[in-house]
C-alpha cells in the first residue's frame, strides 16, 4: 500500500512539474527530473513521465524554442543567453524521443502504447511548424523500433495510422517518407531474417497501403513489395501475405512485378496454390496478365483435400468467378463439372451443399454442357463411364462424351437437402456466396427444426440397445 | 346495454307508426324509372320536403336565430328552477321534487310550531280522503285482487302522466323471465319425480324377478305363452343382456388385425422412406386440372404412430399375458404373498389376469395397511380377493391399465427383495430426486421401481400425471446418459431402461426428440471444437455414452425416413464424425468401425448413400496395406498421405480374426491392448465386412462403380499372406462384387419430358350463396375501407356545405325581414308625418283664407 501511494505521489509531482515548466520557462531544469523518471521501474511512474515529457515539448514545439535555426557550428561563447537555452532544450529533446523510442519495445504493453502516444502528439505538434526538423528522425526511429525483431508489434502496429495521419489528413509525405525508410531498413537486411521481424514489416506495409498513396509513393511501394517477397518467409506468413496482397496490389504502380511471386506459389500446390489464386485473378482481368496453363492448374487442383481445406470457401467462390467465362470451351467446363460430381461423390456432406449448385452453374453458363445432363443422340447404353478422372488435361477427359451419373447416386444422399438438389437437377444459376460457410452444426440445427408435430417413432420394440453386427455391448 | 335487442327495435317501430300518419298531401315520391317489386324505397325517392324544410327552419330559428338575437347582449335569463335543465327526471319527478322543496321551505323556521294542522292530500284539487273511501267501498266484491289493485290505482293514483305504457320495459322483460324461470323449476321438479318413482318400481321389479324364476322353472313348457308372458321373458332377457360387450375376438382374428396394423405402419414408414416428393408426383391429375394449383381436398399426411402403436402394444400383449399371468402376479399384485398361496391364485387365474395390473394400484392405495399386515397371509389374501373382484369391475371401464405390463422379471430374485419396495412413489420433481430414488438399488430392483413410479402416474389416474410422466421420462433420459457414461456398464440396467425408455418414447414421441435433439446439437458443438483445436482424434469427441446413445436414436426414432427431426441430425454427425476426425490409434479404430456399422445399420432400410463411410472405410484400408507400396495411394481427408502412422492396421505376423469385439470393454479397459496382430486383422476383417454390406446396399445405385472405384487399389495391396482363410475369402469376394459394379451399364441421362400444358378453360363465376347484391370492391380489405372512408368524408362535406348554405340563407331572410320591417315603420312614419304636416297647412291655409 505504501509502494501505491508513493507512486501515487511522485506521479503527481511529475504532472505539477511539468504543469511548472508549461507555465515559466524559469523551471526548464526540471525536464531533466522528468526525464530521469522516464528511465523509472515503476510503470506508472514511467507513464506519466513519458506523458508529461510529451507535454512539455509539443509546448516548447508550438512556442518555436525547438526550431531548427541551422547554427550549430556556432561556438557557444557567441550564443545569446536564448540561443544557448535553445540549442540545450534540442539536446534534451533528442534524448527525451531517443528515451520514447526504446520504450516502444518494452514488453510492458502500457508502457509501449503510452510511448507511442507520445510520439505521436510530438509528431503531430512538430506538423503544425513550417519546417519538419525532426520529423524525418522521429518516424526513423519508430519505425527502426516497430520492425524489431524480437519483438511481436502487432498491438503497437494497430496504431500506427495515427503516425501516417500526424501531420494532417493528407498522409502522402508521412508515407513516402515511411517507404524510404522501410526501403532503407530492408536493405540493411542480409542474414535471414527472424519471423517477427518479418510479419511486423508485412502488417506496418498493410497499415501504409490502408492510405491513399501518390505516385511517389506507390513506386516507392513497388519497390519495397518486391525487396520483400525476396525474402524467405514462414509459411504461416506466407498464407497471410497471399490473403491479403491484393489489397496491397491496388497502391502498386506496377503490380505485374508481383507475378513472378504469385506464379512461384501457385506451382507450389497444396493451400498456397490455392491462395494464390486470387492474387493471379486479379491480375489477369485487371492487368491483363496472360498465364497459359491456368486452367489446366486450377483443373489440377479439384482434388479431395478440397473439400477439406481450411480455405475452402474462397477457392470455390473464386473458381466460381473464373469458370463465370461464357468464352471458356464446353469440353472445359464439361470437364470441371464431371470432375466435381466425381469428388462429390467422396465429399462430406457440408461440401456437397456448395458443389451441387457449382455444377449447375457451369451447366446453365454454358447451355452446350447439358448434354452431361440430357443427351439425346448416341448409344443408349455405355458399358462403362467415359470420362478419363485421371487425365490431367481437361481437354482429353472426354467429359463431353459422358453424363453425370454422380447425381443419381446422390440422389440417395442420406442429407434430404442433397438429396432433394440431386434430383432436381435444376439449371439455374445461384449464387454460393451464401452457401459457402454451410457447416455440419448448421445443418443438423435446420433439420432439428423443421418437423415439430407428430414425430414418428418406431413401431418395432426396442427391448435393449441394437449393437451393430460385429459388436457387443 | 348498449347494443339493441330486435324487442327494443320491434317497440320502437310500433311506438313511431302508432305516434302519427302523415298527411298524403305532404308526402312527395319521385318518379322511378323501373319499378322493381319487393324493393325498399331509398331516403331520396320518397319523403316528405315540406315538413322536413319547414323543420328545419323552425329549428334553425330556435337556435341560430337566437343566438344571432344574444350575440350583441352581455347578459341573459337563467332559468334556475328545480331540474329545468335535466333531461333525465321526468315530469312528474320534478313536480314531485320541486313540491317536496316547497315543502321544506314552508317547513323552515316553523321547529316550534305546535299546530298540527295535518296536510290534507289532493288530487286534482280535490281531497283524496274522500274520494278514496268512495271508491273502495263501492268495489270492494271483486275477487281478483290484482284486477282490483288496477283499477284502485289507475282510479286513484294514475292521475298524474304516469300511464301503463310508461312502465319500463326492463321491469317487464324481468317479470317474463322470472315467469319462464319458475316454470322450468316446475317441469325440472316434476321430470325427477317420475324419474325416482321409475327407479322405485325397477327396484321392487328386481326383487320380484328371481321369485317369478323359480316360478318359470316349476312351469311346464308344453302351456302356450300368453301375451303378458311373452312381454316379461323379454323384459328379464332384457336386463340380463344389459351389460353385454363386444364379442371376444379369436387368436386368428387378433393375428390378422395385428399383421393388418402392422402392414399399414410399413406402408407408413415406406411413404416417409421415400420423402414427400414422391408422393406428390403419384397423386392423380385429372384431364381437366388448369393447373392452377388448385384442389379439391389438401391431401394430408398425418402419422402418428403414438396411438396406434399403444394398441398395437396392447394387444401383443394379451399374449404374453397368458403365459406370464403367474408371474406377473407375484411381481406386481402378489409380491407380498407366500408361496403357500399360489396355488389359490392359479385357481382363481381368470379374475386376475384381467384385473392383474389394477389390483396392484388398488393395494398401492392400501400400501401401509399390506405392509402391517405382511406376516397374516390369511386377512392379506382375503383383501387381495376383495381388491381383485372390485378390479374386475373396473377392468371394463380402464382397459388402459393393461398395456403397461413389463416383462417378467427374474421370478426367484424379484420375489424376495420386491416385498421391500414401496408400491407408491411420488412423482420426483428434479432429476436429484429422480436419481436418488434410484440409487442403491441392483438393476432388478430399478427397472420394478420404474415400472410402479409409471403405474402410480399413468396419466389416466389423475389430471396433472400426463406432465410429470413427461418430467420423469426427462429424467430417464438424463439417468440414460449417466449410466452411459460412468465409468462401468451395467448392461442389465441400461437393457431395462432401454425399454422404459422405449415404452414412454411412443407416449411422448415429442419429448423424446426434443431431449436426443438438444444432445445431438451438444455432442456436434463438443466435436466441432475439438476438430478446430487440431485434436481431432476419434477417441477425444467420440465416447461411449456417444455410440450407446446413438444407438438409442436408431432403436427410437425411424432411420429410414427421407427426412426425420432427429435420426437425419443423427446421421449427419455421424457422418460427420467419420469425415473429420483423425484415426491415430487402435482405439480410435474400434469406435470408427463401430459407428461405419452403425451406419450402416442406420441406412439398412432406406439404402441411402454415405459418402463419408466409403471415405473413412478406405482410409483404414490404407492403413493396413503395405507401408511402402501405400506411399502411392490417394487418400482421401483427413488422412494425410504423409501419415506417420501409416502402419497402424498392418499386419506384421500370422494371425486370427477374433470374434465379436465388446465395445464397453474395449473403450473403456485401458489396460486391454489392442495394439496386437489379432485385433489389426479383426479390424481389417470388420472394414471389409462392412464394405461388402456397403455394395450390397448400394448395388441398385447407377454409379456405384465410381463410388467404390478407389477401394480397389488398397484391397489390391493388403498383405494377404499374414492373413486367416476367411478373411482371404472375404477379400476376394469383395473384390469380386467391386469388378461386378464395373460391368454394370450406364443408362443414358435423360431430363423427364415435360407435360403438355392442358388449355385452360375458363368456367364462369359461380356464387353458391348469392346475397342479392354485387359484392364491392376488391379482396384487399385496407383499400376498401379507406374507399369507403373517402366516400364518406365527401358526403359529409357536402352535407355541411349545405347545411352552411342553409344558415346563410336563413339569416339572409332574417335581416331582410328586419330591414323591410324597418322600412315600412319609417314609410308608415314620414306618411303620417306628411299626414299631419298636410292638415297642418290645411289647417293653417284653412285659417289664413278664414282671415281673409
Amino acid at each position: 500500500m505504501a509502494d501505491t501511494g508513493s507512486t501515487s505521489s511522485v506521479v503527481r509531482s511529475i504532472k505539477s512539474k511539468a504543469k511548472k515548466v508549461v507555465a515559466d520557462h524559469k523551471h526548464s531544469n526540471l525536464i531533466l527530473d522528468l526525464l530521469k523518471h522516464t528511465q523509472s521501474d515503476l510503470d506508472h511512474v514511467v507513464c506519466a513521465s513519458c506523458k508529461a515529457t510529451g507535454k512539455v515539448f509539443c509546448h516548447f514545439l508550438s512556442t518555436g524554442h525547438l526550431l531548427d535555426t541551422g547554427k550549430t557550428t556556432v561556438a557557444e561563447e557567441d550564443l545569446s543567453k536564448e540561443d544557448q537555452f535553445c540549442a540545450w532544450l534540442k539536446e534534451q529533446f533528442t534524448t527525451a524521443w531517443e528515451i520514447l523510442c526504446d520504450h516502444l519495445t518494452n514488453p510492458t504493453g502500457s508502457i509501449a502504447e503510452c510511448a507511442m502516444t507520445t510520439l505521436v502528439s510530438l509528431l503531430e505538434a512538430e506538423g503544425k511548424q513550417s519546417s519538419h526538423g525532426f520529423g524525418p528522425r522521429l518516424i526513423e526511429g519508430i519505425l527502426r523500433q516497430l520492425l524489431t525483431s524480437e519483438v511481436d508489434q502487432s498491438e503497437l502496429i494497430e496504431l500506427f495510422p495515427a503516425v501516417l495521419l500526424a501531420w494532417g489528413e493528407d498522409s502522402s509525405e508521412i508515407c513516402s517518407l515511411c517507404l524510404a525508410h522501410l526501403k532503407n531498413l530492408l536493405k540493411e537486411v542480409e542474414t535471414p531474417p527472424g519471423d517477427k521481424y518479418l510479419s511486423n514489416v508485412w502488417r506496418v506495409l498493410k497499415k501504409i497501403a490502408s492510405q491513399e498513396l501518390k505516385d511517389k509513393s506507390r513506386r516507392q511501394m513497388t519497390a519495397v513489395v518486391c525487396r520483400f517477397l525476396k525474402l524467405q518467409m514462414p509459411t504461416k506468413l506466407y498464407r497471410e501475405v497471399l490473403v491479403s496482397i491484393s489489397s496491397i496490389m491496388e497502391k502498386m504502380s506496377s503490380p505485374l512485378m508481383l507475378t513472378d511471386f504469385l506464379t512461384e506459389s501457385f506451382n507450389i500446390g497444396g493451400a498456397i496454390s490455392l491462395m494464390s489464386l486470387q492474387g493471379l485473378f486479379i491480375l489477369m482481368t485487371q492487368y491483363n496478365l496472360d498465364y497459359p496453363d491456368f486452367y489446366t492448374k486450377l483443373y489440377s487442383m479439384f482434388e479431395p483435400q478440397v473439400f477439406s481445406a481450411r480455405y475452402k470457401a474462397r477457392f470455390f467462390l473464386l473458381a466460381d468467378t473464373f469458370l463465370t467465362s461464357t468464352h471458356l470451351p464446353s469440353y472445359l467446363v464439361a470437364a470441371f463439372a464431371k470432375r466435381l460430381a466425381r469428388l462429390s461423390l467422396h465429399a462430406p456432406t457440408p461440401a456437397l451443399y456448395i458443389s451441387l449448385p457449382f455444377i449447375m452453374n457451369l451447366i446453365s453458363r454454358h447451355p452446350a454442357c447439358e448434354v452431361l445432363l440430357h443427351r439425346t443422340e448416341g448409344p443408349y447404353e455405355f458399358e462403362e463411364d467415359p470420362f478419363q478422372p485421371n487425365e490431367p488435361d481437361p481437354k482429353n477427359a472426354k467429359a463431353l462424351d459422358s453424363c453425370l451419373w454422380e447425381l443419381q447416386t446422390l440422389e440417395m444422399h442420406i442429407d434430404p437437402n442433397v438429396a432433394e438438389k440431386a434430383k432436381k437437377r435444376k439449371i439455374v444459376e445461384t449464387d454460393l456466396s451464401g452457401l459457402l460457410e454451410t457447416t455440419v452444426s448448421d445443418i443438423m440445427e435446420s433439420e432439428a427444426k423443421k418437423i415439430k408435430k407428430d414425430i414418428p417413432v418406431n413401431f418395432e420394440r426396442m427391448t435393449e440397445l441394437k449393437m451393430p453386427s460385429g459388436f457387443v455391448l | 346495454m348498449g347494443k339493441k335487442g330486435l324487442s327494443d327495435k320491434v317497440r320502437a317501430k310500433r311506438k313511431e307508426t302508432s305516434k302519427h300518419v302523415p298527411n298524403p298531401f305532404e308526402v312527395k315520391v319521385n318518379k322511378v324509372k323501373n319499378v322493381v317489386v319487393n324493393k325498399k324505397l331509398q331516403s331520396w325517392e320518397k319523403g316528405l320536403p315540406g315538413i322536413s324544410r319547414s323543420k328545419a327552419v323552425k329549428k334553425r330559428k330556435d337556435t341560430l336565430l337566437r343566438e344571432l338575437h344574444h350575440s350583441k347582449k352581455s347578459n341573459f335569463l337563467l332559468d334556475k328552477r328545480f331540474g329545468e335543465g335535466d333531461s333525465s327526471l321526468t315530469a312528474d319527478e320534478k313536480m314531485v321534487q320541486r313540491f317536496a322543496l316547497e315543502k321544506k321551505k314552508q317547513l323552515q323556521g316553523k321547529d316550534f310550531n305546535l299546530d298540527d294542522n295535518e296536510e290534507t292530500l289532493t288530487h286534482y284539487g280535490q281531497s283524496l280522503a274522500e274520494n278514496l273511501q268512495d271508491t273502495v267501498h263501492s268495489e270492494s266484491d271483486d275477487d281478483d285482487e290484482q284486477a282490483v289493485k288496477a283499477v284502485t290505482g289507475d282510479l286513484q293514483f294514475g292521475g298524474l302522466t304516469t300511464n301503463e305504457s310508461n312502465v319500463s320495459w326492463k321491469d317487464k322483460m324481468k317479470d317474463i323471465i322470472a315467469d319462464s324461470k319458475k316454470q322450468k323449476y316446475e317441469r325440472q321438479a316434476q321430470k325427477e319425480k317420475v324419474v325416482e318413482t321409475t327407479s322405485e318400481l325397477d327396484t321392487i321389479w328386481k326383487t320380484v324377478v328371481p321369485s317369478f324364476e323359480r316360478l318359470m322353472q316349476r312351469d311346464p313348457p308344453s302351456r302356450k305363452p300368453s301375451n303378458y308372458m311373452m312381454l316379461f321373458h323379454n323384459l328379464v332377457m332384457e336386463q340380463k343382456s344389459a351389460g353385454a360387450s363386444d364379442k371376444l375376438k379369436t387368436d386368428e382374428e387378433k393375428a390378422k388385425e395385428e399383421a393388418e396394423k402392422l402392414q399399414v405402419l410399413e406402408a407408413q414408414r415406406l411413404s416417409r422412406m421415400k420423402g414427400d416428393t414422391n408422393e406428390t408426383k403419384l397423386k392423380h391429375v385429372s384431364a381437366d386440372d388448369l393447373n392452377d394449383g388448385f384442389a379439391l381436398e389438401p391431401q394430408k399426411h398425418r402419422v402418428s404412430f403414438s396411438n396406434l402403436s399403444n394398441t398395437n402394444e396392447e394387444e401383443g400383449l394379451e399374449d404374453e399375458e397368458n403365459e406370464d399371468g403367474d408371474q406377473d402376479k407375484e411381481d406386481e399384485s402378489g409380491a407380498e404373498e407366500s408361496g403357500e398361496e399360489e396355488d389359490e391364485d392359479n385357481s382363481d387365474d381368470e379374475d386376475e389376469e384381467v384385473s392383474d395390473n389394477f389390483s396392484d394400484l388398488a393395494s398401492d392405495e392400501n400400501e401401509e395397511d399390506d405392509d402391517e399386515e405382511h406376516g397374516s397371509g390369511e386377512r392379506l389374501k382375503g383383501s387381495d380377493k376383495k381388491v381383485s373382484s372390485s378390479g374386475n369391475k373396473e377392468a371394463t371401464i380402464k382397459p388402459i391399465l393393461k398395456k403397461h405390463e413389463t416383462k417378467p422379471l427374474d421370478k426367484k430374485i424379484s420375489g424376495k427383495k420386491n416385498s421391500e419396495l414401496p408400491f407408491v412413489y411420488s412423482a420426483p420433481g428434479s432429476y436429484e430426486e429422480f436419481a436418488a430414488l434410484l440409487h442403491g438399488h441392483s438393476s432388478e430392483e430399478q427397472s420394478i421401481i420404474l415400472s410402479r413410479l409409471r403405474k402410480c402416474h399413468h396419466p389416466s389416474l389423475a389430471e396433472g400425471n400426463k406432465d410429470k410422466l413427461e418430467n420423469i421420462f426427462k429424467y430417464l433420459m438424463q439417468y440414460f446418459g449417466k449410466l452411459t457414461s460412468s465409468e462401468s456398464i451395467d448392461s442389465m440396467l441400461i437393457k431395462s431402461v432401454t425399454s422404459h425408455l422405449w415404452e414412454m418414447s411412443q407416449m411422448f414421441p415429442a419429448a423424446a426428440a426434443s431431449y436426443l435433439q438438444e444432445w445431438l446439437l451438444d455432442q456436434q458443438k463438443q466435436c466441432a471444437n475439438s476438430v478446430q483445436h487440431r485434436k481431432n482424434a476419434m477417441s477425444t469427441c467420440v465416447h461411449l455414452h456417444t455410440m450407446l446413445h446413438l444407438s438409442l436414436i436408431e432403436g427410437t426414432f425411424p432411420t429410414s425416413d427421407y427426412r426425420h427431426p432427429v435420426t437425419t441430425p443423427a446421421l449427419c454427425f455421424l457422418s460427420q464424425i467419420l469425415s473429420e476426425c483423425c484415426v491415430k490409434s487402435m482405439r480410435d479404430c474400434v469406435i470408427g468401425l463401430f459407428l461405419s456399422a452403425q451406419a450402416i445399420q442406420f441406412v439398412g432400410l432406406s439404402k441411402r448413400y454415405i459418402p463419408e463411410l466409403v471415405t473413412f472405410l478406405h482410409g483404414l484400408l490404407v492403413l493396413g496395406a503395405d507401408e511402402n507400396e501405400a506411399s502411392g495411394v490417394k487418400t482421401f481427408p483427413p488422412l494425410k498421405a504423409n501419415n506417420k502412422r501409416h502402419d497402424l492396421l498392418q499386419v506384421q505376423n500370422k494371425c486370427d480374426v477374433s470374434g465379436e469385439w465388446s465395445i464397453t470393454e474395449m473403450r473403456l479397459n485401458d489396460s486391454l491392448d489392442l495394439e496386437t496382430d489379432n485385433y489389426r486383422c479383426g479390424a481389417i476383417a470388420k472394414t471389409v465386412d462392412i464394405l461388402q454390406k456397403c455394395i450390397d446396399l448400394w448395388e441398385d445405385l447407377p454409379d456405384v462403380a465410381a463410388a467404390m472405384k478407389p477401394l480397389k487399389e488398397p484391397l489390391s495391396i493388403l498383405p494377404v499372406q499374414n492373413y486367416p482363410e476367411s478373411l482371404k475369402a472375404s477379400i476376394h469376394h469383395l473384390k469380386m462384387k467391386i469388378r461386378e459394379t464395373d460391368a454394370k451399364k450406364l443408362q443414358v441421362m435423360q431430363l423427364p419430358a415435360k407435360k403438355p400444358e392442358p388449355l385452360k378453360l375458363f368456367e364462369p363465376k359461380v356464387e353458391e350463396f348469392w346475397s342479392g347484391k354485387k359484392k364491392k370492391g376488391g379482396p384487399n380489405r385496407e383499400l376498401n375501407e379507406r374507399q369507403r372512408l373517402s366516400h364518406k368524408i365527401k358526403r359529409e362535406m357536402k352535407a355541411a356545405v349545405r347545411e352552411i348554405k342553409r344558415d346563410n340563407e336563413v339569416l339572409a331572410t332574417h335581416q331582410l325581414e328586419v330591414i323591410t320591417r324597418k322600412d315600412a315603420e319609417r314609410k308608415r312614419k314620414t306618411k303620417d308625418l306628411m299626414n299631419s304636416l298636410a292638415n297642418q297647412e290645411g289647417d293653417y291655409k284653412a285659417i289664413k283664407r278664414a282671415k281673409h
